[in-house]
């Protein structure tokens, strides 16, 4: 499903990620979890195509295609959504309007037939219920004046929404409680699907409780230095990153 | 004074006025431009140095105008000259038996008036900065009287076209508990130098909602300035101006309004300025706080593009004894392009110790983050950068009461 080639990018002279492989096959979950300043974020910005973000080596494949060519709105209608470690707010722009612009922008990219008015407000507010969004918040414009939590919600309410191939939920648990973390664990055991994966970019193990990974990465250095399963997660968690971050020099 | 060589512009400008201290006094300065402290970013003695003749008469068919009111009594202005308003009739205004103007009853409440000259020639001679004012002084007056009690919408529309010259001097008063709405609109075809006046006075409880729109004129240099005084408040009642400027460019425009609260009274100033090309806009503001508990609330947002030019310049004068003044002023500017260039120059004179004054500036780029976010979402970069553009002009227009205005901005707005 995803697939990632030797990447390596460079950032303001420094080498961020170096030569990092992964693959994330349909229907598995897959975390990443590192120490800070590993590349976790620069993975994430990079395979989104973020401008700067530009791989000097190394290819991401989405489906067997590469998407380095494609703009970030042609990698989002692709299937390609990432969950914002911070997510910005955009003062003047109508939430529900910008979601729905975004919603009918990719269906029209894809070729498929766009969402009435009345539809979208229908699924929109089946989320927004889901997510613990209340309608009053959700008349501001888009995470104007929500709290750190609200902004989350409200990525795994476009999450729910937009329903993408491929999700990558870069520190979605950041700044979460614990029924906010158990939302978070029901929208993507909802969304959970023999087509549909995900690259869970985390720091802790807590988040794992909710949302069971087939696969766990440590990323140290600016490449995966371990693989390993589930239980790896409780292993980084009692004894640290320091062993595999040696493994990186 | 040192005498100033005249430009060809010049000399042809002031050759038509009369013998008057201002036309002496006009004479000595020339017109404002970069040696101007407050013309400095908006030369307009340097970009007009060419003898232009008057305006001849504008005869081209006339379109719709950009923003219309159904209700509106329309007057309009072609290239400066008024047309007289169909089916009414009209009435010989008398001064020591001798005929000075014409006068028209638009409706109950709603009195027009085009005079022969303009009001007074040996008037004050104006601040410099200030000649063009003095200049569209000696146009033909027009009045509209909204009278005591009576509320109307007015719409004054200025065409303009060829590449003469023209002024106009337009004075409006509303009286005491009348309210008008008066939508101005310029609309500029060719390469005309326009030089537009409007005087507002409004009495005590009076309120004016004034709306000036300049829809794009790339070949034109346009001049309008505004004065405007408002009354002291009686039972608490204040007198109130509303002002929404919407100015998408011209080869050079200035709209300038100079606003005096004379005592307790609150004032709108909102303006919103678009600039692509090599287009130029300068929106400068001067109020001054004359009596107590005066309120001023001023936003000015601006959006830059291509190598285009926006000036703000605001200045707040608090007198001596205008205590309990409270005025704030905030100027934006959104820079889409790197040749594109803002200036800006808020400004406080202070003179009393009692008050509340503050004033915010900013210019920056489209916020990177947003716009990767929204692309991210699957919104193309065109899409989005025009969403967040509407969300950055928004705030300005939302604060436009009258819903239909609202949208008819909007509409040209977008459109630019």
């Amino acid at each position: 499903m995803l697939n990632i080639q030797n990447l390596t990018v460079t950032l303001g002279g420094n080498r961020i990620l170096d030569g990092l492989s992964l693959e994330v096959p349909a229907g598995e979950v897959h975390a990443i979890m590192g120490p800070n300043g590993s590349g976790k974020s620069t993975l994430s910005y990079t395979v989104a195509g973020r401008e700067d973000y530009t791989p000097s080596e190394g290819d991401i494949l989405l489906k067997g295609e590469s998407v380095l060519e494609m703009e970030p709105n042609e990698r989002s209608a692709s299937g390609v959504f990432l969950s914002f470690q911070q997510p910005p707010a955009i003062p003047g722009v109508a939430t529900m309007n910008f979601l729905r612009t975004a919603l009918n922008a990719q269906k029209k990219a894809r070729g498929e037939e766009e969402m009435s008015s009345a539809d979208f407000l229908k699924v929109f507010r089946e989320h927004a219920k889901t997510v613990g969004l209340s309608p009053e918040k959700l008349k501001r414009p888009f995470n104007d004046g929500y709290s750190g939590g609200e902004k989350k919600r409200m990525e795994m309410l476009q999450m729910a929404l937009f329903e993408p191939r491929f999700c990558i939920m870069d520190e979605t648990d950041s700044g979460l409680d614990i029924d906010a973390l158990r939302m978070v664990g029901d929208v993507v055991n909802s969304l959970r699907s023999p087509e549909r994966g995900f690259l869970v970019i985390t720091h802790y193990q807590r988040l794992l409780d909710y949302v069971k990974p087939d696969r766990i990465h440590v990323l140290a250095g600016g490449r995966i230095v371990h693989s390993g399963g589930p239980e790896l997660a409780r292993e980084l968690e009692e004894s640290g990153y320091e062993q595999f971050a040696s493994e990186a020099a | 004074m040192a005498t100033i060589q005249l430009t060809p512009f010049e000399e042809r400008l002031f050759a038509d006025l009369p013998e008057s201290a201002v036309t002496s006094a006009l004479r000595e300065r020339g017109l404002p431009g970069r040696r101007t402290e407050t013309w400095k970013w908006s030369d307009l003695r340097g970009a007009e140095r060419e003898p232009r003749q008057p305006s001849s008469d504008f005869s081209a068919p006339v379109g719709d105008a950009p923003i219309a009111l159904d209700d509106a009594f329309v007057l309009t202005l072609k290239n400066g000259r008024p047309v007289a308003p169909a089916g009414i009739e009209p009435k010989t205004i008398l001064s020591d038996g001798v005929k000075v103007g014409t006068t028209y009853v638009v409706d109950e409440g709603l009195i027009v008036s085009f005079y022969q000259n303009g009001r007074e020639s040996d008037g004050e001679v104006q601040a410099p900065g200030q000649e063009l004012a003095g200049v569209a002084e000696f146009a033909p007056l027009i009045s509209i009287s909204v009278l005591p009690g009576f509320e109307h919408q007015v719409a004054v529309r200025r065409l303009s076209n060829g590449n003469g010259q023209h002024s106009d001097n337009l004075f409006v008063t509303v009286g005491a508990e009348g309210r008008a709405t008066l939508i101005e609109t310029h609309e500029v075809a060719g390469a005309p130098f326009v030089n537009s006046r409007t005087e507002i006075e409004l009495d005590h409880k009076a309120t004016c909602d004034r709306y000036v729109v300049q829809p794009e004129a790339p070949g034109a240099v346009i001049v309008h300035s505004s004065i405007v005084r408002l009354d002291e408040q009686v039972d608490d009642e204040l007198a109130r101006l509303n002002q929404t400027t919407l100015a998408l460019g011209a080869k050079l425009a200035r709209h300038e309004t100079r606003l005096t609260h004379l005592g307790e009274s609150a004032a709108r100033l909102d303006a919103l300025y678009r600039l692509d090309n090599d287009l130029h806009t300068d929106i400068t503001t001067h109020v001054t706080f004359s009596g107590e508990d005066a309120e001023t609330d001023q936003l000015v947002k601006g959006i830059g593009d291509g190598r285009s030019r926006g000036v703000f310049q605001g200045k707040f004068l608090v007198e001596r004894g205008a205590q309990k003044t409270d005025a704030q002023m905030a100027h934006h500017a959104l820079l889409l392009s790197k040749g594109a260039q803002i200036n800006a120059k808020p400004e406080l004179e202070i003179y009393a110790d009692d008050v509340e004054c503050a004033h915010g500036n900013t210019a920056g780029a489209l916020d990177p983050e947003a716009l990767f976010y929204m692309r991210q979402r699957g919104v193309p970069e065109e899409e989005a950068r025009a969403l967040l553009i509407d969300a950055f002009a928004g705030e300005v227009l939302q604060r436009i009461p009258d819903a239909t205005i609202r949208a008819g901005f909007e509409e040209i707005f977008r459109r630019a």
